[in-house]
C-alpha cells in the first residue's frame, strides 16, 4: 500500500510539472494555432535562473527567482513570435514547429554559454516544509511538490477564466478560431497572439523556477521536459486549459506506476509511447482542422 | 526540374562516381592543407550521408517531415554490431540483417503513422526517436549503454579499414553507389509517383495512385538507407554509442535537406558532410553543431522560403518560362 501511495504522489508531482509545461503550450495554441517548441527552453532557462537569482532560499529571494523566469520566458517567447515567427513565409504550423526547434537548438547553445554545463537545483519554497505526510503518515511528498500542485490548478483556472469570461480572452479565442475573420471584426490579432505568447513563456519560465529544485536544471535538459509538456497537451486537451491538468496527470502516472511496478529507468519510453497512442487514436479536432 | 546531369543511367553514374571521388579527394587535399584529423570526421559524416539520402526521399520527394530518423541509422548500427560481435555472424550477413531489420522497422512504423496529416506524423516520429533513444540507453546488457558497444574491426569483403584514407575510400564506395541508385530511384517511374503523391496528395489519390501505399514505400526505402548508415558508421568508428542517435541529429538531417535542397540528392549529402565538419574548421563553431544548426535552420527557413527571391524580382521573366515565378509548394497531406 506503502508503495502504491508512493507512485500515486510521485506521479501526481511528476505530472503537474508536464501539466504546468503543457499549459503553456495551450495558451499560445488557442490563441493561434502553433505549437511553440522553445516551451521547453523556456523552462530550462526559468530553472536556471531561479538557481541563481533564488539561491539565498529567502522568501523574497524566492518570489524574485519565480518573477525574473517568469519575465525572461515571456520576453523570449513574444520575441520568438515577433521575429522569427512573424517573419517566416508561410507560417503553416509545421513550418513553425521546424523554425521553433531551430530556435530551442540557438537558446541550448546561449544557456550553456551562459550558465555552464552542470546540473543546478533551485532552494525550494520557503514557505512550506520539505515533505509532508498524507495518508495517516503512510506516505510523503514533497512540499514542492503541492506548490506546483497548487500553483498548475490555480493557472489553469485563472487561464480558463481568462478564456471564457475577459474580453481579451475571448478574442484570443477569436483569432484562435479564425485569425482572418477576427481581424475583419477590428480585433487586434497580432497583439493578442503576443499576449498569448508572452503569457506561455512566462507560465513555461515559472514551470522551470519550480521544477528546477526536485528535477534541477541543465542546459540541455529542456528539450524533454518541453516534449513531455507537450505529450501532456496533446494527451488531455490542446483546446482548453484543463486539458493539460489531465494529459499531465495521466503522463506522470504512467511514468511513476510503469517505473515502480514494471521496470525503473523506462519513463522516456513509457512518455513517449504515451504520445504515439494519443497521436494515432486521438479524435480528429481543431488541430487535425488546422494542419 | 531541370538537372545539370541529365536524368539517365550515364548521369546517375556520373553524379555517384563525383560524389565518392569528391569524397577519397578529402584524404589528401584536409592533409595538404594541414587539418588531416578532418578526412575522419568526413568519414563519419559520409556514413550519415547515406541516411539523409533516406531523408531526402522522405522530405524531399513524399513532402513529409520524419524526425525520427536517427532512430533508424540506431537500429542499424546496433544491429549489425550485435549480430556480428554476439551472434557470431560474418560481415556481410549481420549487415544484410540490420539493414533488413531497419527496413522492417520503418515499414511498421509507416504502416501506423501514414494515415497522420503532415503535423502529427512529425511529433509521432519524434515520438520514435525519444523512445528508442530510451530503449538503447535502458538496454545495457545488450547496447552497452551509455558506454556504447565495441566492435572488432571488421573486413567487409576483405576491405581492411584500419586506416582513415581505408575508411575514405571504402564509404567513398558505398555513399557513391547510394548516390547513384537513390537518384536513379527518385528520377524514374517509382520517383515521379512519389512526386506526385508528395505534390499534391489528393489529386494523386484520383488519379489512382495509392498514396498510403506510396509512403510506406518511400520510408522503407529511407528506413533501409538508414540502416545501411548505421552498418557503415558501426563499421568505421568500432564502436556505437547513443549519442549519434540522439533527437539533434534527425534534426541535422533535416537541416541537410533544407539547406541541399530537398530532393535534389546531391545538394543533402554535400550539405550534411559540411555542416559535421565546420565545427571541425571553424573554431568558433567546435563544440557548437547545435548553435550552427539552429542559426541555419532558422536562417533557411525564413530566407529560402520566400518565392520569388530578390533575384527573381529583379531579373525580368524568359518569355513562356513557367519556372519565372515559382508557384508556392503545398505542405504535407
Amino acid at each position: 500500500m506503502e508503495t502504491f501511495l508512493s507512485a500515486l504522489l510521485s506521479g501526481l508531482q511528476t505530472g503537474s510539472i508536464y501539466g504546468l509545461i503543457g499549459l503553456s503550450y495551450v495558451v499560445v495554441f488557442r490563441a493561434s494555432g502553433y505549437l511553440v517548441l522553445t516551451q521547453g527552453e523556456m523552462v530550462m532557462l526559468g530553472g536556471l535562473i531561479a538557481a541563481t537569482v533564488g539561491a539565498s532560499g529567502t522568501f523574497s529571494a524566492f518570489l524574485l527567482a519565480a518573477a525574473v523566469s517568469a519575465v525572461v520566458g515571456a520576453a523570449l517567447t513574444v520575441a520568438v513570435y515577433a521575429g522569427p515567427v512573424r517573419w517566416l513565409p508561410n507560417p503553416s504550423p509545421l513550418r513553425v514547429i521546424i523554425m521553433t526547434f531551430g530556435l530551442a537548438l540557438v537558446l541550448h547553445a546561449v544557456a550553456r554559454a551562459l550558465f555552464g554545463t552542470v546540473l543546478q537545483f533551485a532552494p525550494s519554497a520557503p514557505f512550506v516544509p520539505n515533505t509532508v505526510s498524507v495518508v495517516f503518515d503512510r506516505a510523503t511528498i514533497r512540499g514542492q511538490g503541492l506548490v506546483i500542485v497548487a500553483v498548475l490548478v490555480a493557472g489553469a483556472a485563472l487561464l480558463s477564466a481568462w478564456f471564457r469570461t475577459t474580453r481579451f480572452g475571448r478574442a484570443a479565442r477569436a483569432t484562435g478560431d479564425d485569425p482572418a475573420t477576427a481581424a475583419t471584426m477590428g480585433i487586434p490579432t497580432r497583439l493578442v497572439i503576443g499576449v498569448a505568447f508572452g503569457i506561455g513563456g512566462a507560465v513555461a519560465g515559472v514551470a522551470g523556477a519550480l521544477a528546477a529544485p526536485l528535477t534541477g536544471a541543465v542546459w540541455n535538459g529542456g528539450t524533454f521536459l518541453g516534449l513531455k509538456g507537450l505529450v501532456a497537451a496533446l494527451a488531455g486537451d490542446v483546446e482548453q486549459p484543463w486539458g493539460p491538468v489531465a494529459g499531465g496527470l495521466v503522463l506522470g502516472l504512467a511514468e511513476q506506476f510503469a517505473s515502480v511496478y514494471w521496470v525503473p529507468g523506462w519513463n522516456d519510453a513509457v512518455a513517449f509511447g504515451v504520445l504515439v497512442l494519443v497521436v494515432l487514436f486521438r479524435v480528429p479536432g481543431p488541430l487535425e482542422a488546422r494542419t | 526540374m531541370k538537372r545539370w546531369i541529365p536524368d539517365s543511367p550515364l548521369g546517375h553514374v556520373t553524379v555517384g562516381v563525383a560524389v565518392a571521388g569528391a569524397l577519397v579527394l578529402t584524404g589528401p587535399v584536409t592533409s595538404a592543407v594541414g587539418v588531416g584529423h578532418v578526412a575522419g570526421v568526413a568519414a563519419t559524416a559520409a556514413c550519415l550521408a547515406i541516411a539523409v539520402l533516406g531523408m531526402d526521399l522522405i522530405l524531399g520527394v513524399a513532402d513529409q517531415f520524419h524526425l525520427g530518423q536517427a532512430a533508424f541509422v540506431a537500429i542499424g548500427a546496433y544491429g549489425f554490431a550485435i549480430l556480428r560481435q554476439d551472434a557470431g555472424l560474418t560481415t556481410v550477413p549481420a549487415a544484410v540483417l540490420a539493414i533488413l531489420a531497419a527496413g522492417i522497422a520503418g515499414l511498421a512504423m509507416a504502416w501506423v503513422f501514414f494515415r497522420l496529416g503532415a503535423l502529427l506524423f512529425a511529433v509521432g516520429t519524434l515520438a520514435v526517436g525519444a523512445i528508442a533513444l530510451n530503449v538503447i540507453g535502458q538496454l545495457r546488457s545488450v547496447t552497452g549503454g551509455a558506454d556504447g558497444k565495441a566492435l572488432q574491426p571488421v573486413a567487409p569483403l576483405g576491405f581492411q579499414l584500419s586506416t582513415t584514407t581505408a575508411e575514405l575510400v571504402f564509404v567513398a564506395i558505398v555513399l557513391g553507389l547510394c548516390v547513384m541508385l537513390t537518384r536513379a530511384y527518385a528520377t524514374g517511374a517509382r520517383g515521379r509517383l512519389l512526386h506526385a503523391v508528395g505534390r499534391d496528395p489528393v489529386m494523386a489519390s484520383s488519379l489512382g495512385i495509392d498514396v498510403r501505399l506510396a509512403k510506406v514505400e518511400v520510408t522503407v526505402v529511407a528506413s533501409l538507407l538508414a540502416g545501411l548508415s548505421g552498418v557503415c558508421l558501426a563499421a568505421i568508428s568500432r564502436i556505437v554509442a547513443p549519442g549519434v542517435f540522439s533527437i539533434e541529429t534527425s534534426i541535422v538531417f533535416v537541416v541537410a535537406v533544407v539547406l541541399g535542397r530537398p530532393g535534389s540528392i546531391v545538394g543533402p549529402v554535400l550539405a550534411l558532410v559540411l555542416l559535421e565538419t565546420i565545427p571541425e574548421l571553424v573554431d568558433f563553431f567546435a563544440g557548437r553543431l547545435d548553435l550552427l544548426v539552429g542559426l541555419l535552420l532558422v536562417s533557411v527557413l525564413l530566407v529560402g522560403g520566400r518565392q520569388p527571391s530578390l533575384v527573381q524580382r529583379l531579373l525580368p521573366p524568359r518569355s513562356g518560362s513557367s519556372e519565372a515565378v515559382p508557384r508556392p509548394r503545398q505542405e504535407g497531406a
